[in-house]
Formats: structure tokens, C-alpha cells, sequence
């Protein structure tokens, strides 16, 4: 789900735009001898690892121009079985539309005997970057080699020019030597004229940097594939070297500060949907949740990242005349529906494929992919993501929290959006009549807060009766009973400030000898399902847990002709991580009121904790299940 | 001349002991309601028999009583011209022993004493009402004209049933106080304010109280605990078990709680699980209450798995009201200190 929004959202792409691309992306030389040369450079092809794609070269050459940068890249790869050339025989080379020219100048395939096989125009294909959203402004050039068999190696050099004038604001472009395979040589090439100064970081261990007078030389060998794992960012994790020709985060911000300024100043029609939208009767909060509501569910997100609105909104005007636009334009609209009502915010870029502010070391808008609002709130931070239509305003969406930020406020530098101590809260209520015919009758109503309401409504909120219908069902199979099928209500669906609030009911048929005491066990559905999701899997780097609370209410009632006996056991399980708390009670002869509460706030668990913090979730779930016994009353 | 009461021929004084002891006291109240009815047929003075019947169990009436006993005594023996067996001084000396002996067994309803005591309270008390039978045994023999009943060596058929029966029985009760005594006294005490560790290492026992001892196995259990330790009260004790690694603590803590249910009045039990410190080993307290046999009773289970095993602290309290009161905290809070022995 997250992966999605992320998928539908991260095309509010800060990123400098052109009209249009070239016809003809080929323009092959057929130059073998350039070819031959690179590759026999690597010595015997046999000697390297069979098993996995290797990265023979990496070569980029730079030139920084008054009004363009021409990036040269040459890039061989060696495909030693038939699985890789099956799974990675493509070439993908991205490029925005609007901004650069993308011209392949030598590329081909040279078999295991030797023999070359020549890239042409049919070869090659454009698609949208994300392939999810059609609105993308981004494109991908995909290039499938001809030709390619197990042994084979694969050269392609191409250049990418980018017009400066066509960028709104500073020329920035980050490199990774290091990639998910091995690469045994890497080169970058910087020269750049005097009137555009260049800065430059390289945070690659393997790579060297040498910088003259307006060039720099960096070069690499033998760098090690970056170890993967089940959940990081990799962006966070890669070797690579930035350039940028800003000189301070304060300029970006300045930069990018404009941009939203220059769409708030044609605001015309503000003030008629304001008056619309609140009154004076209305307390701050109020007015905050209706325009909040106004902007996030009647503007619709559609991305325009067109020509001259990379990094600059349309107007808010224009933005309220159409009711749709993508994250910046959003923003914009809120910022000014804020200010209208005395609310002083602020936009804050994010980072949404990055957690790790320390990666991000030199200034350039090229990080950041989205665009939020924050204020300030009753001493707390807030922060909306226009673009979300499930979340209330007083929880910051899900998929920004504990990214890396920049606020254009009075932030010096990038550093994490705020994380919920608990992202994932949920309040369950179960009442169990047990039936003298050996079967239950069984009411739930679950509560989902804040974040978790706003994935469930993410769900099914815009779902059909029957679609709705099936979504309880499974999760209703998965968490509490496969066998049973109850009947649903749900209630604060769409209207954000609430809980999503889940009512079921059902009944069992008989499973106990009803002549005979009872014995029985409940597993505590909620708490149990919720832990298992959580298991930490990576073995390379830290992770950030979010976070859960479950509260679980169980009222078990018993027919007269039983009385409790025996309640399940009181909990204090409390750890470093978190805790399990129960606490039963009697409430007359036959009814138990068990109450059961599990916890574990968000923070950062390395690969050390990871056997602890596993332990620590089974123990709980092992402990989560309700054990009590009632005797028939003679 | 048949007369409206009945006499009891004279009796041995060793078989009236037998029957005083073995009936805790009871046949006590029957010996002062008959003897006082012939005391009164005899004297003819304005006596109340039946009113007897309750003056062995009542501290305060015994004040009172038991002079006025001996004073019918002195003149029913004066009426037969009967010279009593001993001086008025060890009447004093009866009476005051046999108040005390009462006014024990009163505070021993709320303070408990080890049973030795008990033994030996109602040794004396059976020794002293047998004595007073030297000094029925001549009026009986004396006085005329009454009729007496019918019995071999003056018991009945019933009596001689239930001495032959009591015999072994008190002989059984004493032998279990005296060997009971001597088995507790078998092993070495256990230091207050000191941690017990078990020769194997794998738990041990915070002791918070003193006059702990351990005893010897299958003194409480059925020989399969692996530790036993007796506490200062009398029906006070710890039972350590490894129940091994099929059982859970879930599987054993229900098992407990189910059989406290069924064999004692009023129960209610509670169970509490933490960590122990420093670990994921979880650690079950189950604390039941109730009464047996109208004294309050305290039961405990102390579970925790020690490599993969679980082990069980039983604990049973059992004691007078006072008594049960002084021992209850520090009972639970030895329960509570049960743990393995590479925690921290």
C-alpha cells in the first residue's frame, strides 16, 4: 500500500525540465577498436565471477558549460550465464524531457567468440519512468542488446546535454560508482568553466578524487557490489560522488522558496473559497480540518511537472481554477488557505527514498522528490501531505514520516521529518457471549488511529460494496477466524479526523462439549497478527521500526449455568523495546473482562538487536493468548 | 430403691485418660455432665447438669466453675464421709493448670504453636481430668442406694470399642508430632536474608525469613520434589519440582489453579507473569487463597523455564489467624524470590 502511494507520488519530481527530447536517440559509430580496447583492458572475462552480473567499466566524463552540461557516459557490462542475460540484458538510462538531449554514440554487443553485434534505432525504447503514473515527467530510455548469450559483454556510450536555461535552478547531479553488482573500474571526468563554479563531495571509499584548476579526476577499482537486504533505502547506503553548482543549502532553499512565492502571488479566487469553507464561528482546529479537507480530497493530485514547473507550483489560482495539481501546487494552495486563516507554515521538501540526513551532504534540490507543509500547532509540529486524501491532519502520512527533510524555513540543513511514537495504533473491543449450546456469539469493534485509519481508507475507501466486503472478509480470515464469516459495518471511512471504526458480528457453530466445564484458550487476534508483521529481517544494516500500540479489550460472558473459575494470567512482560500488559478482572459470577496491551515505540534497531528484538516479539505473542476455565454450576 | 439417676461404676483412670485424650477434650464435657448429675443427686443440692456439659471449652466459665466444682466435690465426699484423696491446695493447683491448658488452646485457635505443644497441652489435660477420676471412683464406690449401670469394668460396649480402636490412633498421632519433630529437625536450617542456591545451580530462593529448614524429600511431597523446605509455622511450606520439558507454564499454572479449585473452600486464584531480569524467561506467579477447614490457606506456584525445563516453587500456607496474618507477606514474597540461578 505505502509502496503504491509512493509509486502514485513520488512524480512530483523536482527536477529541471525541457519540452522535448530528440527524434533519433542512435547515433552508433560502430567504433570497435574503442570497444576492444575497453574490454581487453579487463584481462581474461573467465576470471571473474560466473555467477553474477560484474560492471567492467564505468566512465563518466563532465563538461560544465556556460549554458549546458554535456555528461559522457561509457558503461560495459559482462553477462556470464544465460539466467543474467535473461534478467538484466537491458540498459536503462533515465533523462527528463524537458531538460536534457540523450544520444547514444557507441553501443553494442561483443559475443564470446568475439563477434560484434551493433545497437540500432529499433533497439531502443521510451517509456514514463514510473511506469504506475502516465503523468511522470521523467522518462527512461530502455535499451535492449542485440544479440546478447552467456559470455557476452555489452559496451554503450552515450551523451547527455542539459540546457541550463531551461533549469529553475542550480545544475546538480549525483554519481554511484558502487552499484548492486561489482565494478572493477570507474572513472569521472569533471572540467567546468570559471563563471560556474562547482562543488563537489565524494563520499566513495573505493573512489579517489584528484581536483586541478577547473577539472576534477576521480577514479575507482575493484569496487565491491553494495551487500542488499530486506529493508533499506539504497539510496541511503551507495557510494557516490555529487556535484552541484549551488553553494549553500540556504540558496536551494532560496531557490526553491521563490518558486512558491512566485505561485502565491497570483491567488485569485482564494478568498471565495474561503469564505465557502470556514466561518468565524469556527475554532482554529476547524478551520484547519475544512480547508485541510478542501485541499487534500476535492483537489485532485495530477502530476504537472511540466516546462517551468519543476520545482515552481502553478498558481494557486490556476491550481484552485482546475482542483487538481501534484504535490507542489497542492502545497502552495494549502500554504496560502493557511496564511488566509493566520496560520503561519511552511513548505518542507523530502526526501521520500532517503532516512539518512548524514548521506545527503552537499546542497542540491536533486534529493528531494516531494514537497509537504508544516506549522506549528499548540507547541507541536505539523505536518500535511497535500497529496494524501486519507489522513487527518493532526498525524503526519505515513510514507514521510522519518524521511529525509529540508524545511524551507529555518532549517540550516536536511535533517528526518518527525516519526509518531507509535505508527500503527489500533483498539480492539471483543464480546464473546458463550452460548449454552456450545457455540459463541462474537462482536468486535476495531478501532483503527490515526496512521492505521489512513491505510485502511487508502484500502477501501474508494472500494466497491462488494470489494469492501471481500477486503474485511480476508482480513478478518487472516487475523481472527478462517472459518467464519461475520457481517461488517464500518463507520468513519470518510471523514478524516476519525478512527475507522470496524463493527463485526458472528456466530460459532458449537466447538465444546457444553455437559463439561470449559476450558479454553483465545489467542488475542489483534495483538498476535500485529506482532508477527513486525519480525526484523535484515541482516546487513539497521531498519526503523515503526512503532505499534494495540489495545485489546475482551469481555468473555458465560450462561448462567457456568461461573468462571480461573482467569488468564496478568502481564508485565516490559522490556527495553516495549511492553505487555494485561490486566483480568471478574465482573459478577460469569463474566471475565480481560484487557491486554501491547507497545513498541518507533526507533532505529541495528543488526545486533535484531535476534533480541525477534525474541522479544515472539515472547509476546507467545504470551498474548487468554487462557481461562469456568465450571457449570451444580 | 431404684433411683431416678443412673451410676457409672467406677473407672481406671488409665482408660479414662485414653478416652479424654483420644477425643481431644470432647468426652470431657460428657465426664463433667454426668459427674455433676450424681453430684447433685447425692447432695441434692440445685445444680444444673447439663450447664457442665460446656465448661471444658470455656476459658471465662472455667473461672468461675471449676472452684464450684471442687467445692460439690468436698461436699458430696463430706455427704459420704469421705476423706478427699488429696489437700484443698492441689484443688487450686487442678484448677489453675487446667484453666491455663484451656486458655492455650484458646489463643492457640488464633497463634499458631508447633504441634509438639498441642501433644503435650492435651497429654496433660487428659492426665489431669484422669486424675480427677481418683477422686469420683471412691464416691462411687461409696454411695448407696442408686442404681448403677450395667458394664464391664464400668464401659460400655461402645467405649470398649472405640478404646480398642484409639489406641493405635493416638499411638499413630503421636508417633507421626514426635517423628514429624525429629524429621524436621534432620536438615540444616536455611540462613535469613540469604539467597538458597541448589547443588545443580539451575535456581534458587531468595529466603527472606528465618526458622527456614530444608527437609527431608518426600516429608511434604510424594518423593518427586527436588527440594523441600519447611517454614517457621506449622503447615508452611516450599516444594521445588523440575516438571521437565513437556509441560508449559501455562499447562502447569491452569493444572494448580484447578486443583486448588477442587480441593479447597472458597477460592480464588490470581496469576501474575513478568520477565525475569535481564531475560525472556517469563516468570508465572500463581497466588490462590481460601480456607481448609476454616483456617485461611495460601498457594503458590512460582513457574519459570530454565533451559527449555519448567520448574515450580510450590508453596502451601496454612495457619491460624494470626499466625496466617504475621507469615503472609514474607510467605508470598519468598514465593516472588524464586528464580534461576544465572540471573543477574
Amino acid at each position: 500500500m505505502m509502496k503504491t502511494r509512493l509509486a502514485l507520488l513520488c512524480l512530483c519530481l523536482l527536477i529541471f525540465v525541457t519540452k522535448c527530447w530528440a527524434a533519433s536517440f542512435v547515433e552508433n559509430r560502430h567504433d570497435k577498436q574503442m570497444m576492444v580496447e575497453l574490454i581487453g583492458q579487463k584481462g581474461e572475462l573467465t576470471s571473474l565471477d560466473q555467477n553474477s552480473l560484474t560492471k567492467l567499466f564505468y566512465h563518466v566524463d563532465v563538461a560544465v558549460l556556460n549554458k549546458s552540461v554535456e555528461v559522457k557516459t561509457t558503461i560495459g557490462w559482462y553477462y556470464p550465464n544465460k539466467e543474467i542475460v535473461q534478467d538484466d540484458g537491458v540498459e536503462s538510462l533515465s533523462f527528463n524531457q524537458h531538460t536534457d538531449e540523450i544520444v547514444i554514440t557507441n553501443a553494442g554487443v561483443m559475443s564470446p567468440k568475439g563477434e560484434f553485434s551493433w545497437l540500432r534505432e529499433g533497439d531502443v525504447n521510451v517509456i514514463d519512468s514510473d511506469t504506475i503514473n502516465v503523468f511522470s515527467e521523467s522518462k527512461n530510455l530502455i535499451v535492449s542488446y542485440p544479440k546478447l548469450q552467456a559470455g557476452s559483454v555489452s559496451v554503450i556510450e552515450y551523451i547527455r546535454k542539459t540546457d541550463l536555461n531551461k533549469l529553475e535552478g542550480t545544475w546538480s547531479r549525483i554519481f554511484y560508482p558502487q552499484n548492486l553488482t561489482d565494478t572493477l573500474s570507474f572513472k569521472l571526468n569533471v572540467n567546468w568553466q570559471a563563471e560556474k563554479p562547482l562543488q563537489y563531495f565524494n563520499a566513495s571509499p573505493d573512489v579517489t578524487c584528484q581536483e586541478s584548476t577547473r577539472s576534477l579526476t576521480c577514479k575507482g577499482a575493484l569496487i565491491k557490489a553494495l551487500d542488499s537486504d530486506d529493508n533499506f533505502h539504497y539510496r541511503d547506503r551507495l557510494q557516490n560522488i555529487v556535484l552541484t553548482q549551488a553553494t549553500s543549502w540556504q540558496q536551494v532553499k532560496g531557490i526553491v522558496l521563490n518558486g512558491f512565492n512566485k505561485a502565491r502571488s497570483e491567488n485569485q479566487g482564494i478568498n471565495e473559497v474561503m469564505s465557502e469553507l470556514v466561518n468565524t464561528d469556527m475554532g482554529l482546529a476547524q478551520k484547519i480540518t475544512a480547508i485541510h479537507e478542501f485541499v487534500a480530497r476535492d483537489v485532485r493530485y495530477v502530476s504537472m511537472s511540466e516546462a517551468g514547473h519543476a520545482i515552481t507550483p502553478h498558481n494557486v489560482s490556476t491550481t484552485l481554477d482546475r482542483r487538481f495539481g501534484d504535490c507542489k501546487d497542492k502545497s502552495a494552495l494549502l500554504l496560502e488557505m493557511l496564511e488566509n486563516i493566520g496560520v503561519e507554515a511552511y513548505p518542507v521538501l523530502i526526501a521520500t527514498q532517503r532516512e539518512m540526513p548524514e548521506a545527503v551532504k552537499v546542497p542540491s534540490t536533486g534529493y528531494f522528490n516531494h514537497v509537504v507543509v508544516c506549522f506549528d500547532y499548540q507547541n507541536t509540529q505539523h505536518c500535511i501531505d497535500a497529496t494524501d486524501a486519507y489522513t487527518d491532519w493532526s498525524v503526519v502520512s505515513d510514507w514521510v514520516q522519518g524521511k529525509v527533510s529540508l524545511a524551507l524555513h529555518n532549517a540550516p540543513k536536511p535533517e528526518t521529518l518527525q516519526k509518531a511514537k507509535y505508527r500503527w495504533k489500533l483498539n480492539a473491543k471483543i464480546d464473546i457471549q458463550l452460548l449454552e449450546t456450545g457455540g459463541q456469539i462474537e462482536k468486535q469493534t476495531v478501532a483503527f488511529v490515526g496512521e492505521y485509519a489512513s491505510a485502511v481508507r487508502q484500502q477501501i475507501a474508494g472500494a466497491t460494496k462488494k470489494e469492501r466486503r471481500e477486503w474485511l472478509e480476508e482480513v478478518y480470515h487472516d487475523v481472527v477466524n478462517e472459518e467464519a464469516t461475520p457481517t461488517f459495518q464500518v463507520n468513519g471511512l470518510h471523514t478524516l479526523p476519525s478512527d475507522v471504526v470496524v463493527e463485526s458480528e458472528v456466530e460459532y457453530d458449537p466447538y465444546f462439549d457444553p455437559s463439561e466445564g470449559i476450558v479454553l484458550t483465545e489467542f488475542s487476534p489483534w495483538i498476535s497478527s500485529e506482532i508477527e508483521q513486525f519480525e526484523f529481517e535484515n541482516t546487513t544494516y539497521s531498519e526503523v521500526f515503526d512503532g505499534f500500540k494495540i489495545v485489546s479489550e475482551m469481555i468473555i460472558r458465560f450462561p448462567d449455568i457456568w461461573s468462571a473459575q480461573s482467569l488468564p494470567a496478568d502481564l508485565n512482560l516490559v522490556t527495553e523495546y516495549g511492553s505487555l500488559t494485561r490486566e483480568a478482572k471478574r465482573n459478577g459470577t460469569n463474566t471475565i473482562i480481560v484487557k491486554t496491551v501491547a507497545e513498541m515505540p518507533a526507533r532505529v534497531i541495528s543488526v545486533q538487536e535484531a535476534e533480541q528484538f525477534n525474541a522479544i516479539l515472539a515472547s509476546f505473542k507467545n504470551n498474548s493468548s487468554v487462557e481461562y476455565t469456568a465450571n457449570k454450576v451444580e | 430403691m431404684s433411683s431416678p439417676v443412673r451410676f457409672r461404676p467406677a473407672r481406671s483412670p488409665l482408660l479414662e485418660f485414653i478416652l479424654h485424650f483420644s477425643t481431644l477434650g470432647i468426652y470431657s464435657c460428657f465426664w463433667f455432665y454426668y459427674v455433676v448429675r450424681e453430684f447433685k443427686y447425692i447432695t441434692q443440692r440445685s445444680l444444673t447438669p447439663f450447664m457442665w456439659f460446656f465448661v471444658p471449652w470455656f476459658f471465662l466459665a472455667q473461672l468461675l466453675a471449676l472452684p464450684t466444682w471442687f467445692n460439690e466435690l468436698q461436699t458430696t465426699e463430706k455427704q459420704l464421709r469421705l476423706k478427699p484423696k488429696w489437700p484443698s491446695v492441689v484443688n487450686v493447683l487442678w484448677a489453675a493448670s487446667f484453666i491455663c491448658a484451656t486458655l492455650f488452646l484458646l489463643v492457640a485457635q488464633y497463634v499458631e504453636f508447633p504441634e509438639i505443644y498441642w501433644l503435650s497441652v492435651l497429654i496433660f489435660t487428659a492426665t489431669l481430668m484422669s486424675l480427677l477420676q481418683l477422686r469420683i471412683n471412691p464416691i462411687r464406690e461409696t454411695v448407696q442406694d442408686v442404681e448403677f449401670i450395667s458394664r464391664y469394668k464400668g464401659f460400655s460396649f461402645f467405649e470398649w470399642c472405640y478404646l480398642f480402636l484409639s489406641v493405635p490412633f493416638i499411638l499413630f498421632i503421636v508417633y507421626t508430632i514426635l517423628s514429624t519433630a525429629s524429621i524436621l529437625t534432620d536438615i540444616e536450617a536455611v540462613e535469613a536474608d540469604s539467597e538458597y542456591v541448589d547443588t545443580e545451580k539451575a535456581y534458587k530462593v531468595a529466603v527472606s525469613q528465618t526458622q527456614w529448614k530444608r527437609v527431608k524429600i518426600g516429608t511434604y511431597s510424594d518423593g518427586t520434589a527436588l527440594e523441600e523446605l519447611k517454614g517457621p509455622a506449622n503447615d508452611m511450606y516450599f516444594l521445588i519440582f523440575n516438571n521437565g520439558e513437556n509441560q508449559t507454564l501455562n499447562s502447569m499454572a491452569q493444572w494448580r489453579i484447578s486443583q486448588v479449585y477442587d480441593e479447597v473452600s472458597n477460592p480464588q486464584c490470581t496469576e501474575q507473569r513478568e520477565y525475569v531480569p535481564s531475560t525472556l524467561n517469563v516468570k508465572a506467579e500463581v497466588v490462590c487463597t481460601g480456607t481448609v477447614l476454616g483456617d485461611s490457606i495460601l498457594i503458590t506456584s512460582t513457574l519459570l523455564s530454565i533451559d527449555g525445563e519448567i520448574y515450580e516453587m510450590y508453596g502451601n500456607f496454612s495457619a491460624v489467624k494470626y499466625t496466617f496474618e504475621q507469615y503472609k507477606n514474607e510467605f508470598l514474597t519468598m514465593a516472588k524470590g524464586f528464580g534461576a540461578y544465572d540471573e543477574n
